[in-house]
This record gives C-alpha cells, structure tokens and sequence, in this order.
C-alpha cells in the first residue's frame, strides 16, 4: 500500500499562479477546468469532492474576467497526507502552458473571505487620447463617476467612485506608431459584497480621457492586468 | 490568431477563446522544413469542430510526415465574421495565424449539409474564388472529404477534387503525390487533380466528369473525361484497424467543447443495416480494434490529458465483441482513478444489468435508447431489430437502478409510415410509464419521466430508402401535431425537430450538381450557420432556389424508380446497388434482415478482406 492510501489526513495547499497573455481570454470556467486538468496530469493527490459527481475540489480567490490578465491567482485544494509543496510545485509547472506559470505554492494560513482590495495596472493605448490626460484621469474622481453597472438585481446606473479605494497614474509616453500611452494603477474592491470589475473603469474614463475605442486591428486597445490582492488590514493577501 | 493584433475585437466579441488557439498537442512545425502546408476547416464553430473525432485522427496522421505541416480552421461565428468583413481580416489557420489563402491544400471535411453554407462564408473570408473554375494555378487546392462526400455533387462546382471514404491513408498519399509533382515540376493545378484521380484511389474530381439530363431532369448519364479516368470512384478504408493509426495526443481546447473528454474509437462500420441509415452502409464492413491496444489508448491519453471521463465511440458499442471484457479491464482503473465511462449508443436489445452497474460507477446520468419507430412493423420494414420486449427489458432495468428518466429517439416520415405508427410511438412511452410502476427497487422519491424526441426523415444516398420521397412539411407537421394529440400524459415530454431544416437538408443529401448555383445564391443572400436554429432561414433558402430557377421538391417529393441513373452512382461505396434495392423490397413486405454476425446478406463490403472483415460471409 502506497503512502497515498494510507494517509487519512488532508492537507491545504493554496497555488499562485499567472493567466496572461492568450490565456486572458478563457473564462472563469474555462480556467477552473484547465486547472483540473492540469493538476490530474501532474499526478497530484488530490482531495475530490463528494457525491455522484466526484471532481478534485478547487477553490478560486477571485473571478478573472474575460480579457483581463493577472499575475496574482490563487487557488486552493487539499491532498491527501503531508503537503510536499516543493514537489507540487514541480509537478505543477512541468504540465503548465506558458500562459500559466506556477509562482508559488505553500500553505495558507489566511480565508479567501478576508480579501478586500486588488490592484490593477491600465494601460490605455490610443493615437487620440488627450495631452492632459493623466489630470482628466485624476479630476474624474472629483466628481460622480457614473457607469450602467450589472447587479443580480438588473443594470442600473452607479457611481463607482466608492469602490475605487486609489487611482494613481503610473507612466504617459508615447509608444510605436503614434500610439500614447496613460498607464494606470487601480486599486478596487474586491471583497464578495462589492467586487468590481476592472472593466467598469475602463467605460467611466476613456471618453474623459480621449480614449479612440477605434477597434481595427493596430488603431486603439487597452490592456488590463491584476497585479496584486490585498485583505482589510491593507497588507499583501497571502 | 495572433491575440495582441486583434485584442481590441476579441474583447468585443462572444467567446474569444475560439479564436486564440495555443491549446496542449497542438502541432507547431518551421514552415521552411515543410513542402506542403494544409488547413483542416471544420466549417461548424470551434466547439462543435474540437469535437470530431475524425479531424484528430487526420490531423494526427497528416502530421505525422514531416514535409506536411497540417493546420486547423473553424468557422468564425457571425459577430466575429462580421468583424473580419468590415476590417479585412482573412481566415486564419488557428496555429500559426497565417491567412489560409497562402496554403497549399486547403480541406473541408462535410459532417451534414447543412454546413455548405459555411463552407463557402470561410472561402470568402479567406479570400478565395469560391468556384473551382475561377481559382488559379495560386490559390490553394480545395478538398472535400467525411460522409456527405459521397454525394457532393450539390458542391461540385466549388471543389477541386474530394476524398471518398477513411482518410487516415489516403491524405497523407495525396500530400505526397503533391509534393513529388511540385519538386519534380510537373505540376499544374490541372496535372495534379488528374494524377491524384487516376493514380490515386479514393479521389473524385467532379471537373473530369461530364453530367448529362434527360427531359424530366433526371440524370441521364455521368461519363468520365476519358478512359483512364475511374467512371465509379472507389471508397477507400483501413484494413487493420489494430494498427491504423490513433492519435493519443488530442489537441485540448481550454474552453469547453461539445466532446470535452477521451474518445476511444472501439470498431468502425456497423452490423446492423438499418434500412435509413447511411453511416451504417458507407462505413462496411465492420473491423474491431482489439481490448489490448483499446486498453493502451486509454491510459496513454488520460497521461497526455488529465481528461476524467472516457467515451465509448461507435456506432452501437454494445454491438463490440468483446464489450464485456473491454468494459471490464477499463473498469478496473476508471474506478480507481475516478473516471466516469460513458457508453454514448446503446441498443435497448443488448442492454444488460451488467452494462448498466458498469455505467453507473462513478458519474451518473439518464439513459437514452433510439427505437426509431413506434411498431413493430415499421421497426421491421427499416431493420430496426428491436422489439417492444427489448425496450420495456431495458427500461426495467434502467428503473431497477434507481434511474427515472429515458430519452427516447424516433423518426417520423419513415417510408410505409401510418397514423398508426406514430399513434404508437405514443403508447409505446405509456408502456413505459407502466413498466416504471411495474418495476421493483424504483426510485420512489421521484415520479418517472420519459422525453420524446423525433427527427424527421431524410432519405439518404448509399441506404436502401434512396430511392424513397420524403414527405411534405404540411404532412410533417400533421404527424407531429398527430403524435402531440395522442400524448396527454404530464410524465411524457415530446420534442420534434424543425420540417424547414428537414427539407433543405433532404434537397441538399440527394442533389446533382445543378444546386451549386442555389448554394451560391443563398450564400449571397448571407446565409450561414444553417445547422443552428437562431441562424437558418427558410425563407431566405426558398427564394434563393427560386432565383436559380430550382424546384427543390423535385429533389425530395419524388419517389425514384430502382432503375434511375443516380448522381452519386460515380461512387462506389462498397456496399452493392441490387443489395440496397433488395432490402428496399423487402422494407415494402416488412421484412427484416439479418444482422452480419447471424447471417451475411451479400451486401458486397466483403470485397475489402472476405473472411477476416465479415463474420459470416456468404460467398455470391
């Protein structure tokens, strides 16, 4: 009988992870079952759920929308007996595209209930955005920042002001082929009561800006990307 | 497709991900160390292509030489195609990203009809003439190939050349001959279609035959250019199937697909001869893989996946030999490592209890079994072989086990079909109810369910019921309605399948090539997705047969005489013409036949190995 079989402990071991690049564009979904995969192929022992349907159990932080990258992603599982974390790690990574490297894995001593805040970094890419820009960026706080936001209970106007904890530029330059560039640094809510989503800022602020939204291939984009989570106290989620 | 170029249209589009590509397996090769660069279109959206089992066996096989660098295409759903249009952007090959107009051979495999109109919105993307006679000795050579090759003479005028029957041999020789006739330098567009077609076997170039009409638009006669030339082109198979190739490396989408999970392909062909179905006439005789290299397969392909559930692809699994060791040895670590099997055709008259418990290990769910017709005697008149005791067996059994819903498939419109026989497809889910009753062990907790679903008739070339009309869509309706009237129970759920979609496709499977002028038309007219309900307009297709000066009911109201030249007749399927006419006779006195294994009807597959391919072979 192997070790595996024998251990009747369980042990957590959260994974943070990167989805970049192509990978942007799969769905919270998608991810969940590329994980799975993932974790089967690399031979982890993992904990499955209960059930008709038995799958390994993952836990995700935060959902990722589609479009957004991140350099930030947590999931959590249990294996059965001791966590080798090292070893997962090295698992995990030999069976990872790209577009997913494993950066860490340890065990976790925090809830995913405790996180509040995440960071993202905008970049706004446009051939017409406007030479005062970064102020547009930085007075549209001053006053109601007003998009049409989905709820559960239907879209509604609201001014989203109130779940942007800071709004701070990071660089404007000028890029390749007459492009300037406002990068943006995000801090948002994030907690399950008031998630929101890095899009919504995108929409309050690129007519502010003189964002084109010219969507032919080499006219205008905007790139979006999770950098980090933060819990209550402010400090770095773990 | 190259993700940063077009990010700003793949975040306004709906599922981006069909587009980005860079899955797990996919084959990446340097374009300058290959000589023939081939795109594989599946012109249904990627969900619904990542799903055919035969493009992964083709792509595999084409890859496997390394002068041949084969690339996968799918069709842009409509908000992406809108896209393309209005900002110039060509069709693309899902791993490089290279529009696919540069490409040497570009391939369509042709899965139903009503895919056509896809196939041409994808070369008009893609920035090729759609007729074969306006494309130059540049623009890449067009192929066809999957089960309605067997009569593509509705898209001959927009071929180059088709391939007839298995593809895993005889693709990989074309790439060749290609690349011998480009580095020899005698090729020409023309040179190769002529080569491929008379050197070849398994190919069709609809350009090297010539089709007469008579007065009442019936074929006259298909003659072939000249003599060298096959006037019958003959399918091809593989004769070995434990040793043909199989690929255990599937390229794995990151967004989920129809068929998101390991396919083992247990035995290809059919046994059965059900009188209206074409896969179980083209695809003869019927050759097994053994459990050993099956077993193989399957623990290869979970290492190279992670996949965690296993189907059992055939056309009737039950009908394997060695079901029972099969399932048995895959069992034996399915469980272990928590895999669900799942055996997608099953016949209700070999279900088992066994089978049943095998299912049921470690993910459940509901049971489906295709009666195809509500008596007895019409079951005989298509060759159905089964019976009523069958059906209520296997439904017991199903309810023994805690099960509660059946889903049950029928067709209506089925030649020789009365009032009667739909009446009974009506009784036969009251039946049912009852054995649920009847049946100790129940699932008491929940009351049953039984869901009726039926697909309308729509006769098919190479299957005994060619020959047959197809009735109207007011008679279509009247039955449905008929059959909805006679259900009044609240535990049996009806579904039927649109008549509309029904009679274009039935116009399209027996058409000659007159109808490339009405696919070009309604392709005008902007139809595309046809196979899908939100997309399929009726209306658009009727003026667009009106506008190429086509009565489409001549195609599907007219009952053919044995004796008609048929356009499919330049294809040799392998399965004999006088033996589909025999079982047509003897669907007219209800008669069954036997199957393969209990007795050798003489269909004339037996010409593809005698002895070792048909259990019972009768010698003629």
């Amino acid at each position: 009988m192997s070790e595996a079989q024998n251990a009747v402990t369980l042990s957590p071991v959260r994974v943070k992870f990167t989805k970049t690049g192509s990978l942007q564009f799969i769905s919270h979904l998608d991810l969940m079952r590329t994980m799975t995969r993932l974790i089967l192929r690399a031979d982890v022992n993992v904990y499955y759920t209960e059930g008709f349907n038995p799958k390994p159990k993952l836990v995700f932080a935060l959902p990722l929308s589609v479009g957004t990258e991140s350099v930030c992603e947590l999931v959590d599982f249990k294996v059965w007996g001791e966590a080798d974390c090292g070893k997962i790690k090295e698992a995990l990574t030999r069976e990872a595209p790209p577009e997913i490297e494993i950066l860490e894995v340890y065990v976790p001593s925090t809830k995913f209930r405790d996180i509040a805040y995440a960071e993202y970094r905008i970049d706004f890419c446009s051939k017409t955005l406007a030479s005062d820009a970064p102020l547009a960026a930085a007075d549209a706080m001053t006053q109601p920042l007003t998009v049409m936001k989905r709820s559960k209970r239907g879209e509604s106007e609201c001014d989203i002001r109130e779940y942007i904890k800071k709004l701070e530029m990071i660089c404007f330059d000028e890029i390749e082929d007459g492009h300037r560039r406002l990068s943006l640094s995000v801090t948002l809510s994030a907690d399950p009561e008031m998630y929101l989503n890095p899009e919504y800022v995108v929409t309050a602020l690129k007519d502010k800006i003189g964002y084109g939204d010219d969507i032919a291939p080499g006219e205008d984009y905007y790139d979006i990307m999770r950098l980090r989570i933060f819990g209550a106290d402010g400090g770095i989620f773990r | 497709m190259d993700y940063k170029k077009y990010r700003s249209i793949l975040k306004r589009v709906s599922k981006p991900a069909r587009y980005t590509g860079g899955e797990r397996n996919q084959v990446i090769k340097d374009k300058s160390d290959v000589k023939c660069r081939w795109a594989f279109c599946f012109p249904d959206t990627y969900e619904v292509g990542m799903s055919n089992l035969g493009v992964r066996l083709l792509y595999g096989s084409l890859n496997e030489r390394p002068d041949v660098w084969c690339e996968r295409v799918y069709a842009p759903w409509g908000d992406m195609a809108d896209m393309m249009k209005k900002y110039s952007i060509p069709l693309m090959a899902h791993e490089s990203g290279d529009p696919i107009s540069e490409f040497d051979i570009v391939a369509f495999t042709l899965q139903y009809e009503m895919c056509y109109t896809n196939v041409l919105m994808m070369l008009e993307l893609a920035g090729i003439p759609l007729l074969s006679s306006e494309r130059g000795e540049d623009d890449p050579i067009i192929i066809g190939g999957g089960p309605c090759s067997y009569n593509a003479e509705p898209m001959a005028d927009f071929f180059d050349i088709f391939s007839i029957g298995e593809g895993e041999e005889a693709l990989p020789e074309l790439a060749a001959l290609y690349i011998k006739m480009k580095s020899d330098g005698s090729y020409t567009k023309a040179a190769f279609l002529y080569a491929a077609a008379t050197e070849l076997v398994g190919f069709y170039v609809p350009s090297l035959y010539s089709v007469d009409y008579n007065e009442d638009g019936t074929v006259s006669s298909i003659s072939p250019r000249d003599e060298k030339v096959p006037s019958r082109v003959e399918k091809r198979i593989i004769h070995d199937f434990d040793t043909s190739y199989f690929s255990t490396s599937p390229v794995m989408p990151y967004t989920e697909v129809i068929q998101d999970r390991i396919m083992l392909e247990v035995f290809r062909g059919c046994i059965r001869g059900c009188r209206f179905c074409q896969a179980g006439m083209i695809y003869r005789p019927v050759r097994d893989r053994g459990v050993d290299t099956l077993c193989r397969q399957a623990a290869e392909m979970y290492k190279n996946t992670g996949y965690d559930e296993i189907s059992l692809t055939s056309l009737a699994i039950d009908d394997y030999t060695n079901v029972d060791e099969l399932t048995d040895a895959l069992i034996k670590w399915t469980d272990e490592s928590k895999i669900s099997l799942s055996l997608p055709s099953l016949r209700a008259d070999s279900f088992t209890e066994e089978l049943m418990r095998k299912i049921s290990g470690v993910r459940s769910s509901g049971l489906t079994f295709a009666p195809e017709a509500g008596t007895q005697r019409l079951r005989d008149a298509i060759n159905k072989n089964v019976y009523e005791k069958d059906i209520l067996n296997a439904v017991h059994i199903a309810f023994a086990a805690g099960k509660s819903q059946v889903k049950l498939y029928f067709m209506i419109g089925l030649p020789t079909e009365t009032d009667e026989d739909i009446i009974g497809i009506a009784e036969l889910a009251k039946k049912i109810i009852d054995e649920y009753y009847k049946t100790e062990g129940r699932n008491k907790k929940r009351p049953p369910q039984v869901t009726l679903s039926t697909a309308c008739f729509i006769p098919k070339p190479f299957t005994p019921f060619q020959w047959e009309a197809q009735v109207s869509r007011e008679e279509f309706m009247r039955r449905q309605r008929l059959l909805s009237e006679n259900i009044r129970d609240r535990r049996i759920i009806y579904h039927f399948h649109d008549s509309d979609v029904s009679f274009i496709e039935a116009v399209l499977a027996r058409g000659d090539r007159r109808l490339s002028r009405a696919l070009l038309e309604v392709h005008k007219m902007g139809a595309r997705f046809d196979a899908w309900d939100e997309c399929f307009d009726y209306d658009m297709w009727r003026a667009a047969f009106e506008a190429a000066g086509i009565d489409p009911s001549f195609y599907t109201a007219r009952e053919r005489d044995s004796g008609e030249a048929l356009p499919w007749d330049v294809i040799d399927c392998g399965v004999d013409k006088r033996y589909l006419a025999r079982e047509r006779e003897k669907s007219k006195r209800s008669e069954p036949s036997r199957n393969c294994r209990e007795g050798c009807s003489a269909c004339g597959a037996n010409k593809y190995g005698g002895k070792i391919l048909c259990p019972k072979l009768k010698t003629q």
